[in-house]
């Protein structure tokens, strides 16, 4: 489980998000859209910690993290049960895609390389890309780099998994690779899923929840069947019929 | 005055077996100057504003003034106010004046290299909960390293030809060797340009094994 609570985080005088609660189970699937630079990446970025914000807590199970007691020693453990697929993938390149899975768990689990090296295989088994085990990150096309990096977020065994916009700088046939991992998991249900993403039907085909980020704030939320039939989703739908 | 080719001949010999002296007080001078390089760019990074201050002096001076005072100041002038100074021998002298001087050059190629590895990747070594030393340990360090190592090659050949300073202070290396023989017979021509000669063939060697180091290491980044 993770709950967030009154977040606040400001760049100078822009204050990009302005006290967000949120909450999600673990299994959860939660799909978070809206307009480009207002706030989503920031969200995400704060959930991983690599923005620090100015106020607000993150809970996940046991572990609280607030700006106050946010010691380097507690940022590593909380980093511990999140993890982040980022929108230019950001494979290590002077490692194999063998190394860049390996090294979460040899380096900040300290699971024994052996063991290691078992896993990493049978992640990188998952994304369909054993074939590629001992390539640079170089010789990978972008669809293939961030299946590499979905799988070198696994290996940090994260409750909490963060995707930032996963697919945006892919060309469009490789999208379809990237989204078909990202399904699986979902259908996996062992942990949360936070997506932030400009795919709406894929959006619409794997949430369980839409938010809708504007101005710093969940402006609106709701699961796919809601926004179908509901009212009151005008923010969303007109997202939706702008983007499919 | 004729060219004598017969004295030519005869000093390449007595040249060339200096090749690995003048090597080794290369080599030895960027191993030291690639240390204090290191040390600078620490102190430089660091949030301490004396160290920065002290850092970037350093690099200044070195920078800005010319080779030949810096090592008659720490060869003739520094022994005139220190005595325990006294004790440092010319090729002391030589060694140390090198590598300090080009560690100020080194630093800023370690800094461009730094530069390089892109932002996305801390972020995502952070990310996956790697520690500070990790990340630099694992990431960092081993691409800047690729990076900067083009220009490191530089540095290197310029300080090997930068030996041949050793004759200001009577280091006897490649080019004083030269100097000693040319004088003695009063042939500056052939000797100078025999020495010429080496330094050219034994420097386009270096480069070349340096540009196939650089191929092979680079060839994934």
């Amino acid at each position: 489980m993770i709950k967030v609570s009154n977040l606040h985080k400001s760049f100078g005088s822009n204050h990009v998000l302005r006290g967000i609660d949120f909450q999600a189970e673990t299994g959860d699937v939660v799909v978070i859209i809206g307009p480009s630079g207002m706030g989503k990446s920031t969200f995400l970025r704060c959930l991983n910690y690599l923005e620090r914000p100015e106020k607000g807590s993150i809970v996940i199970d046991q572990c609280s993290i607030e700006p106050c007691n946010a010691t380097e020693a507690k940022i590593a453990e909380y980093r511990q049960h999140t993890a982040m697929v980022f929108q230019n993938y950001n494979l290590f390149k002077n490692k194999t895609v063998l190394e860049n899975v390996m090294l979460p768990m040899t380096n900040v689990r300290k699971i024994p390389k052996s063991e290691a090296r078992e896993k990493a295989i049978h992640l990188i088994q998952k994304v369909g890309l054993e074939e590629k085990i001992h390539s640079y990150p170089s010789r990978l096309s972008g669809g293939q780099q961030q299946r590499i990096g979905i799988a070198r977020a696994m290996a940090v065994e994260p409750k909490v998994m963060l995707f930032d916009e996963p697919t945006s700088s892919l060309d469009p046939e490789l999208v379809s690779e990237v989204l078909d991992i990202i399904r699986t998991l979902a259908k996996e249900q062992n942990k949360t899923l936070i997506v932030a993403t400009h795919e709406m039907k894929f959006a619409m085909e794997v949430a369980d929840r839409i938010l809708f980020i504007d101005e710093g704030n969940i402006v609106e939320e709701g699961s796919p069947e809601e926004i179908r039939k509901g009212i009151g989703f005008e923010r969303i739908r007109g997202f939706l019929q702008e983007f499919m | 005055m004729r060219f004598d080719f017969n004295f030519f001949f005869s000093v390449i010999p007595k040249l060339v077996v200096k090749i690995p002296y003048t090597m080794w007080l290369g080599t030895l001078a960027f191993l030291i100057a690639f240390v204090i390089a290191v040390l600078l760019e620490i102190m430089y990074e660091s949030h301490n504003r004396v160290l920065r201050w002290i850092a970037g002096i350093y690099i200044s001076y070195f920078r800005s003034t010319p080779y030949i005072m810096q090592l008659f100041i720490f060869y003739f002038g520094l022994p005139q106010m220190f005595d325990f100074m006294k004790v440092v021998t010319a090729q002391t002298a030589l060694i140390v004046t090198i590598a300090t001087n080009s560690s100020a050059f080194i630093a800023e190629s370690i800094r461009g290299g730094l530069i390089a590895v892109d932002k996305g990747q801390r972020e995502a070594a952070l990310s996956i909960g790697l520690s500070r030393f990790d990340l630099y340990k694992e990431i960092v360090l081993p691409q800047a390293f690729v990076a900067a190592f083009p220009s490191l090659c530089n540095s290197y050949i310029s300080m090997i030809k930068t030996t041949a300073l050793g004759f200001a202070i009577g280091v006897i290396e490649m080019m004083s060797m030269a100097k000693l023989l040319s004088a003695s017979a009063l042939r500056f021509m052939e000797g100078y340009l025999a020495v010429g000669m080496i330094y050219w063939v034994l420097l386009v060697i270096i480069d070349k094994i340096l540009k196939q180091m650089e191929k092979r290491i680079c060839r994934h980044l």
